[in-house]
Order: C-alpha cells, then sequence, then structure tokens
C-alpha cells in the first residue's frame, strides 16, 4: 500500500499538472493556429511580455513583505509554476528554435539564463535547508566568519600545546601543513553543495593516521582536532549553502529584469518593422 | 549594475553604425539579400529608434501593408487577395467546392475541425492575406520563403481532409475544361486508321512521336502537321482527291442569262456569254462593300443567275446591278490594288477600328498575293471593254423591266444560241460573229469596235498587239501575240494562260489552211518556197503538258475559263487561313456563314476546317464570333494555374508500366456514341460544351503510390499554386547607349 502524499507532494502535483495542463493547450492551440496560417507569435509575445512582468512582481512582494497581498508561500508557488508555464510560452514564441540574430540572440541568452538560474534557485531552496539542517547548527550567515575563527583559533592552541607538552612536533607540522589553511578560509563549496564528503574522510583519516606517532595526550588532541575540523566543515557548508541560496538571486533577479527591458524593446521593435502579415 | 550595463548595450544597438546587423532577427534569404538593407521593405528603419516607436504606437505612416513586396513581385490587381483573384471568382470557387463536399460527404479531420472552431474567420475567402501570413523572412539564408506548414492550405478551403492519399477529393473533373483545339479523335486513329494497310509505315508508333515536352518538362507539346499529320492528309490540303476543280475560284465572271437580260431589254454591256461560274463567296464579300449591290446580294441568293426566265423584274434588276458590281469590283482591283482590297474587307468585323487594322494587315494573305498581271490579263479576256464601260455611266435600265416570259406576250422570238462553229467565221451581216473584223452598229457584240478605241479588242489597232483584231479586216496572226487568247506565237508572255487545248477550248480558232483565214498579211507572207526542213523548224514556245490545275500542283494562281482559282501551297496556306479567320469571324447567322460554309465539309478547299475548331465567344459585345483555333495548346510559362504538373520527372518512373497510357488511358466505350460525340462537340461553339476529351484522367489512387510522405511527398504546393495568373519574367529595362571608345 502505497504511503498517503504529503501536503507538499499534493500541492506539487496540483500546480505541476495545472502548469502542464496550461503548457499543452498553448502549444496546441499555437500548433492548429500556426497550421492555419494566424500568426501567433504577437498573441505568445504580449502572453511572455506579461508572464515576465508578473513574476517580476515577486521580487517586489518579496522586498516589501508588510504588503497584504498573500503568504510568501503562494506567491512563490504561482512564481515557480507560472515560470514553467512562461518556458512553454517562450519555447512556443521562438518556435522550438536557435535564435537567428543578434538581437534575439540578446534576448534568448538572457531568458535561458533566468530559467535556469530559477530551476536552480528552485532546487537550491528545497535541498539546501534540508541538508543544513544534518551539518550541525545552523549559524547566521554573518556569524559564520566568527566562528570560523573561532574554531581556527583553537585548533591553532590545540597545535602549539601540543609541541610544548610532549616533545612531538608530530602534530604541530601537520596542523602548519595541513589544517592551517584549512581553518583560515571557507573550504569545498562545490563538494558541499553537491553533498559530496570525501574531502572531510580524507581529512579525518589523515589525523587518525597520526595516532601511531603520537603518546595518549597527543591523541586525546587528535581526537579534537578531528572535532574542530568536522565542526568547521559544517560551517563550511552553511557557508556555502548561504551563499548559494543568496547568490542565485542576484543572477536570476537582475537578468530577469534584464530580460524584461529587453523584452520591451523587443515588442516595440516588432510592432515597428512587422511587414505584411 | 546589470541594468545599466543592459540599457547602455541597447542604446548602442539602437543607434550605432551596426544597428542593422544588430537588430537584424536573422539573416534574409539570398533572393533578398540585395533589396538594400532593412529600409528596403521597412520604409521607417531610416526615422531612428524615435520613429520606430512613433510606428509601433500607430503614430507614423510606416506601411504594415505589402507595398514594398509588390514593387517587385507584381501579382496584379488583386495581390492581396486569396490567390490572387477577384473575390467574386474566390467565392464563386469556394461555392463549388462546397456542393463537391456536400455531394461526395467527405469528412473533415478532428484537427481541422478544432482549428475551424477556434479560428473561424468568415470572410476567408475575400479578406486579405499578408505576404507575411506564408512567406516569413530573416530565417537563414538557405531558408524556403514558400515552404508551407503542413496543412495550411486548408485553412481556408472548404474541403478540408488528413492527407492527399486520405481525402483529397478525386480527379473528377475533366481532365481538360475545354475541348481539344485540334479535332483529332485519337481512339479512332488508334482503333481503325492506324492500323489500316494505306497507314503501313505512316503512323506513329509511340505517343512521343506527336507529343513532347517543354523545355521546362511540365506540359505536353502537340507536334507540328508536318511531322505528325502530313505523310497522310497533305493530299487532302492539297485537294488532289477532292471532287471537281482542285483550285478555290476566288475571282469569277458569274454566268448570267444573257439571253433574257436581252429579251427584257436590259443591257449589262460586254459580258462573257459562256461564263457557269457561280458567284464565288469571296466575291460577295467583297461585293458586299458596294452599297449599290449590298441589298441586291440578298435578294439574288436562291437565284439561278443562268435561268432567269422565270426571275421577277426586281431581280433583274438585281442582276443587273451585279453585273455592273462585278466589273467595278475587278476595274477597282485593277486600279487601286491593295488598298481596293482593303476598303473593301474592312466591312463586317465587330470593332471597325480594330477589324481594319486587322484586315490591313491579313490583305497581301487575303488576296494571295495575286499578281496584278494575272488579273490584268483575265479581266482582258473577260471584259475587254471593260475600261469604256466602267468610263460610261452606269446605264439607266428601264423604268419598267419586263416579266417572265411566261407571263409576257412575246414580240420576237429569243435570240439562238450562237453556234460556236461560227463564231470565227467572217463577217457577216447578222454581226453574230465576236471577231468580226467590220464595225457593227450591234453593240452586244463585245469584240466589236467601238468609237472611243478604249477597248483593247477593238479593231482596227495600231499596235497589233490584239491577235483577234485584223489590222486589214481578215484574221490574219497579228506580230505582238501578246493576249493570251492569241494561237501559240513567239510571244505569249502571259504564263498564266489556259492552254489552248484546255478551257479557252471556245476561242480556240479554228484550223485553217495556211492561206487562208489565218494568212498573214500580204506584206509579211513568205513568198519564196519553203523546204520541209524550214517547216519543221525547232518550236518557239513550250507548250505545257499539263493543265493549269496541273501545272500548279505546288500551289498558287491559276486560270481557269471564267475564273482565277487558287490552289493551297500547303498546311498553313496564309489565303487560306486569312479568309477562314475573316468567315469565322463573322457570327452565326450573319453574311459570313456563306463564306464559313465554303471551308466546311470534306470536300472543302484545303479540309482545314476538319481538324481546326472554331471558338465562339459567348460574352457580349463579341457574342458569336468565332476565332479559329489554328495552333494546338499553346503552353506560356507565364500562366500560373492552380494545379502545376511536371511530366517530365514521372517519365522513368512510368517507362516501365502503362507508360503515358498509366495516366491518360484512351477512353473507347462502346459503340457508335463516343465517335457521334466527339465530332458533336466541334459543331458547336463554346469549347467548354459537351467537352469528349478521349482520355481517362489519372487516380488519386495512382498518385498517391509515389506521393506519401516519406516518398515522394504529398504537400499541397507540390501540386498546387497559390498564386495563380499571368506572371511575366520581369526584365531589365536597359537604356542602349553608344559608348564613345577610348583613345
Amino acid at each position: 500500500m502505497a504511503a498517503p502524499l504529503t501536503g507538499f507532494a499534493r500541492r506539487r502535483i496540483r500546480n505541476g499538472t495545472v502548469a502542464a495542463a496550461a503548457a499543452a493547450v498553448l502549444v496546441a492551440v499555437a500548433h492548429l493556429a500556426e497550421t492555419t496560417l494566424h500568426d501567433t507569435r504577437f498573441v505568445t509575445g504580449w502572453i511572455l511580455l506579461m508572464l515576465i512582468a508578473a513574476l517580476a512582481l515577486f521580487e517586489l512582494r518579496r522586498r516589501i513583505p508588510v504588503l497584504p497581498l498573500g503568504t510568501a508561500s503562494a506567491w512563490e508557488q504561482v512564481h515557480i509554476y507560472a515560470g514553467w508555464f512562461a518556458v512553454a510560452v517562450f519555447l512556443t514564441h521562438t518556435g522550438f528554435g536557435l535564435p537567428d540574430g543578434p538581437f534575439e540572440a540578446a534576448l534568448w541568452i538572457p531568458f535561458v539564463a533566468v530559467a535556469i538560474s530559477g530551476t536552480v534557485g528552485i532546487w537550491l531552496n528545497r535541498v539546501l535547508p534540508r541538508r543544513m539542517r544534518d551539518h550541525g547548527a545552523r549559524e547566521l550567515y554573518d556569524r559564520i566568519a566568527a566562528r570560523r575563527a573561532e574554531i581556527a583559533a583553537e585548533a591553532q592552541t590545540l597545535a602549539i600545546a601540543s609541541a610544548r607538552d610532549t616533545a612531538s612536533i608530530t602534530i604541530a607540522d601537520y596542523y602548519h601543513k595541513e589544517l592551517s589553511a584549512y581553518f583560515q578560509r571557507p573550504r569545498n563549496a562545490l563538494s558541499h553543495l553537491t553533498g559530496y564528503h570525501g574531502h572531510l574522510r580524507r581529512q579525518i583519516q589523515q589525523i587518525r593516521s597520526l595516532h601511531r606517532y603520537v603518546d595518549a595526550s597527543g591523541r586525546v588532541t587528535l581526537d579534537r582536532l578531528c572535532e574542530l575540523v568536522e565542526a568547521k566543515d559544517d560551517l563550511d557548508y552553511q557557508y556555502a549553502a548561504q551563499s548559494a541560496l543568496r547568490i542565485w538571486l542576484f543572477v536570476h533577479v537582475p537578468l530577469a529584469h534584464a530580460l524584461l527591458l529587453l523584452m520591451t524593446v523587443h515588442a516595440v521593435l516588432a510592432y515597428a518593422f512587422v511587414v505584411g502579415s | 549594475m546589470v541594468l545599466v550595463v543592459v540599457i547602455g548595450l541597447i542604446m548602442i544597438a539602437l543607434t550605432g553604425t551596426d544597428r542593422e546587423a544588430l537588430l537584424s532577427p536573422g539573416p534574409l534569404t539570398f533572393q533578398h539579400s540585395v533589396v538594400g538593407g532593412c529600409a528596403g521593405c521597412h520604409q521607417g528603419f531610416d526615422d531612428g529608434p524615435a520613429g520606430w516607436v512613433m510606428t509601433a504606437f500607430g503614430k507614423a505612416p510606416e506601411g504594415h501593408g505589402d507595398g514594398a513586396c509588390h514593387t517587385c513581385h507584381d501579382l496584379g490587381e488583386h495581390a492581396e487577395l486569396p490567390h490572387s483573384r477577384p473575390p467574386s471568382v474566390t467565392a464563386a470557387l469556394t461555392d463549388a467546392a462546397r456542393t463537391h463536399r456536400t455531394e461526395h460527404d467527405s469528412k473533415t479531420p478532428l484537427e481541422f475541425r478544432v482549428s475551424g472552431w477556434l479560428f473561424a474567420d468568415a470572410d476567408a475567402p475575400t479578406s486579405a492575406v499578408g505576404c507575411a501570413t506564408c512567406h516569413r523572412e530573416h530565417r537563414g539564408v538557405e531558408a524556403h520563403l514558400t515552404e508551407m506548414p503542413e496543412g495550411a492550405c486548408q485553412t481556408c478551403h472548404t474541403a478540408r481532409f488528413a492527407s492527399f492519399a486520405n481525402g483529397h477529393p478525386e480527379f473528377d473533373r475533366p481532365l481538360f475544361d475545354r475541348r481539344a483545339r485540334i479535332a483529332f479523335d485519337h481512339a479512332a486513329h488508334l482503333d481503325r486508321h492506324f492500323g489500316a494497310a494505306e497507314s503501313a509505315g505512316k503512323a506513329p508508333e509511340t505517343c512521343t512521336v506527336c507529343h513532347l515536352p517543354t523545355d521546362d518538362g511540365r506540359a505536353m507539346l502537340t507536334g507540328s502537321f508536318e511531322t505528325m499529320c502530313a505523310s497522310c492528309h497533305l493530299a487532302d490540303i492539297a485537294g488532289t482527291g477532292a471532287i471537281g476543280p482542285t483550285g478555290i475560284a476566288f475571282l469569277a465572271v458569274p454566268g448570267l442569262d444573257l439571253w433574257e437580260l436581252k429579251a427584257r431589254d436590259v443591257d449589262i454591256g460586254a459580258w462573257p456569254e459562256w461564263s457557269e461560274e457561280p458567284l464565288s463567296p469571296f466575291m460577295v464579300r467583297l461585293l458586299a462593300r458596294d452599297a449599290a449591290v449590298a441589298t441586291d446580294l440578298d435578294r439574288l441568293e436562291g437565284l439561278d443567275l443562268l435561268d432567269l426566265r422565270d426571275a421577277a423584274p426586281q431581280d433583274i434588276r438585281a442582276v443587273a446591278t451585279l453585273a455592273f458590281a462585278v466589273k467595278r469590283l475587278i476595274g477597282d482591283l485593277l486600279a487601286n490594288g491593295v488598298q481596293a482590297a482593303e476598303t473593301r474587307l474592312a466591312r463586317g468585323d465587330t470593332d471597325p477600328d480594330v477589324a481594319d487594322q486587322a484586315v490591313t494587315n491579313r490583305t497581301g494573305n487575303l488576296l494571295g498575293h495575286l499578281p496584278m498581271d494575272v488579273l490584268a490579263a483575265a479581266a482582258k479576256d473577260w471584259f475587254p471593254t471593260l475600261a469604256s464601260d466602267l468610263a460610261r455611266p452606269f446605264p439607266e435600265l428601264p423604268d419598267t423591266i419586263a416579266g417572265p416570259a411566261s407571263a409576257r406576250i412575246d414580240t420576237a422570238p429569243p435570240p439562238s444560241a450562237p453556234d460556236q462553229s461560227t463564231i470565227l467565221a467572217p463577217s457577216s451581216g447578222a454581226q453574230s460573229d465576236i471577231l468580226a473584223g467590220a464595225p457593227s452598229t450591234d453593240q452586244s457584240d463585245i469584240l466589236a469596235p467601238v468609237p472611243d478605241q478604249s477597248d483593247i479588242l477593238a479593231a482596227p489597232v495600231l499596235d497589233q498587239s490584239d491577235i483577234l483584231a485584223a489590222p486589214s479586216g481578215d484574221l490574219a496572226p497579228a506580230i505582238g501575240q501578246s493576249d493570251i487568247l492569241a494561237l501559240p506565237s513567239a510571244d505569249r508572255s502571259d504564263s498564266l494562260a489556259p492552254p489552248l487545248a484546255g478551257g479557252l477550248k471556245t476561242f480556240q480558232a479554228p484550223k485553217v489552211p495556211a492561206g487562208e483565214a489565218l494568212a498573214p498579211p500580204p506584206d509579211k507572207a513568205p513568198t519564196p518556197p519553203v523546204t520541209r526542213a524550214e517547216v519543221a523548224s525547232p518550236p518557239t514556245r513550250i507548250e505545257p503538258n499539263v493543265s493549269p490545275e496541273d501545272w500548279m500542283r505546288a500551289g498558287g494562281w491559276y486560270r481557269g475559263e471564267f475564273a482565277l482559282r487558287y490552289r493551297p501551297t500547303g498546311h498553313t496556306d496564309p489565303f487560306l487561313r486569312a479568309w477562314i479567320d475573316i468567315a469565322a469571324a463573322a457570327p452565326r447567322n450573319a453574311d459570313g456563314s456563306g463564306l464559313l460554309a465554303t471551308f466546311d465539309g470534306a470536300q472543302a478547299p484545303g479540309t482545314c476546317l476538319r481538324c481546326h475548331s472554331i471558338d465562339r465567344s459567348e460574352a457580349a459585345p463579341l457574342a458569336g464570333v468565332g476565332a479559329v483555333n489554328w495552333s494546338p495548346m499553346d503552353y506560356d510559362p507565364d500562366i500560373r494555374e492552380f494545379v502545376r504538373f511536371a511530366h517530365a520527372p514521372h517519365f522513368s518512373l512510368i517507362a516501365e508500366s502503362g507508360g503515358c497510357q498509366t495516366c491518360h488511358a484512351v477512353t473507347r466505350p462502346g459503340g457508335t456514341d463516343r465517335v457521334a460525340a466527339f465530332q458533336e462537340q466541334y459543331r458547336q461553339g463554346d469549347p467548354k460544351t459537351g467537352v469528349v476529351a478521349g482520355f481517362s484522367q489519372p487516380t488519386v489512387a495512382t498518385c498517391s503510390e509515389c506521393h506519401a510522405p516519406g516518398r515522394a511527398g504529398d504537400s499541397c504546393t507540390q501540386c498546387h499554386a497559390y498564386h495563380v495568373g499571368t506572371f511575366t519574367t520581369p526584365t531589365v529595362p536597359t537604356r542602349m547607349q553608344v559608348l564613345t571608345p577610348r583613345e
């Protein structure tokens, strides 16, 4: 017996079905119109322009949350599925083809970039928050640097203390060669975003491989360094995830605004130079 | 930041020197790549961004129409309408298609039913269709501007179907919408004539002997008469198998009942007594211009001019008028030549201006390029006193002409016919001898001398040119011997004169012993005795061994007794063609019908109309006016019709099957009805009534064997053209210039 659908799943299926149905109807009607010698480019062009403008309002709503215009979640749902529908309109408008001229390319590339960045944004917002919960306590983005500095300082202290107390430089030397740089700045951002953990395993294995060269106190120190490495890795994960969640918007939103501007110019040119149709 | 950059790039694109390249939505096809930049089609492009905005909002007169397209592509008055046709034509075609659709109960596919519901356009048959609706530019150099979306043509069409093989209307209309211009019964020739023994070695063995494709491979043209028909039908044109004279009597002296005229005191002047020629339809046509006789020609129809005994006085008056009209005609032709013919033939056509010009252009052919000498010699023979007759005032006919002999009391016995054996007898008191040398008071003798001496045959004469004139009162041969009626002499300049053994035997001088009637004058008579060798001296003149008719076997003019006759020179004889054109042009029941009957029938001169059909217009103002189809179908590559079919690409496909008859099977329904129907279609003037093509038309099933998706294709535009009409190939108007040579 299949597990009952969650509310999120039902919502996704419902919204996805509506968007897919709308896209299918649009493509079918456009096909019928084209085969009956009706020029759909102006209709689909206007639909696309209106859609992009409406989608841009989501950013406005996000920036002004106090406006009584519905919940952010509802806006987000509309934005996502209207965006998918806009892709269908775009493909219909362009005839599922590549651009032929420079100006068409200047329209095509931003739209594709906005669509891709939006899709990435959806994925980031769906996956990363859940993953962040699995990587330690969530730190505020602005405090990550300070927390990383605290960890780096403690690791440095442990390394210095190890050399001073045990007359062995094994731990201090390893810290100097490998861990010092690791604790200084965020690392392995791409691995964090893709869910790859090999770098952490290798780092832990290297530290644990030093146990044979140190005494009991030294092993305590190494265990602590392992904990600090894991803590630093969680911080890096937090940093990478939160950075991604911020950066994609810096791509998506300005490109969408630029696209809106280019589309407006395109509409004027289209009406100015339409001939004999 | 991004917006600032984008705005900057947009401004550069809109105002920069490379804006044409930057704003172009794509490359033009190579055909349009030389139109002169964006402004070549988009007239407002040079107005700049401000102008573009104004245009986009409808504030500037940037034409959204197809004016720029039509500067190069002249599609006629209705260029923007469907198929470049007037709305009424399209509406009529739509009605016909709707009726056809209803009769055949065809189902419209779901796709077209939905699109019809969504995009119904009630004005589709008559609303304008912009060029860019079908021809979309900026899709690349190699893009096909005429490529149409599948099924797009069915947008406006009443009959909609899924594909060519599934639902396309059957080719149930005749292959040709009109009868063939040349009446050629393929079935009859294939079944009867080509298999006949006399056709051995002459009949064509393949269709391509007679039909070859045009240079563009589209149409199949019919070959020439010489290559197709001459081997069997050339004799028909030459008339060698015809009954009666081979030549056509063009100018003739109509035979008249002179005795009856004389009995009724009607003097028509000199007139050949022995002519039995009818009044030729050509002369009727030439006389019709003569107002004095035009009305009398109708009266003379059906009247036997050689037997006027029962003719009414009005008929006699008409005959007399005709006689003088004939003299005037010949005199007019002698005096004015082609100009006279032009004047007389200018009548009868519908549009006088056009007709006059047309007749002028054809006068040479209408006269058969008749040499003046031939006519002069004939006139001299027929009407020796023609000049004096025409110089005189028209003789006053008696106020009252006696009625038929049966109704009047004869006061004198009718003149007896002259005894042919005595016409060359010496002068007698009866003056009935036409060669009598003494002046006579009886002017009925056409050869009698007249006081004014204008009669070239009058005696005596000084130039001795008239061999029939006896300078010393006897019948001695004259020296000049230029008269065609003269006995054989050294100077027989009139080559067209009939041989003495031929038609003019009436006037042949009887053989008389030397020294008698035909003895030379005393001062020229040889006195010394002649030897036998001298008597058998070489002849000074070559006598033709054949009759004039046979002499002109190759065609041309020859003279019968009382008629100038013309033998066709072969196919496309200009004389026959010109006269048949005039005869056919006359509406039915007009005076040209009689002339047309001359050329109609199996025994008609040239038998032209056995094959060349006549189309008669049904619409005013040319209703009934006919035009002869001298040529078979004339293929004009500039004419584009709805259906286009290229024969040449299909040859290799049908070579191994049924050949041409794969699509064009000769139809042979049983019985004689088909033959009768085939002939009947040419008995009326409308070329589109009762058409019997003689061939079956190809079927959709035959074509769809190859024309299917993935094979030869089945798109509409493969066989159908959208723009129909006549589109001439544009030429370059290069002004001639004389280039100055460089030093």
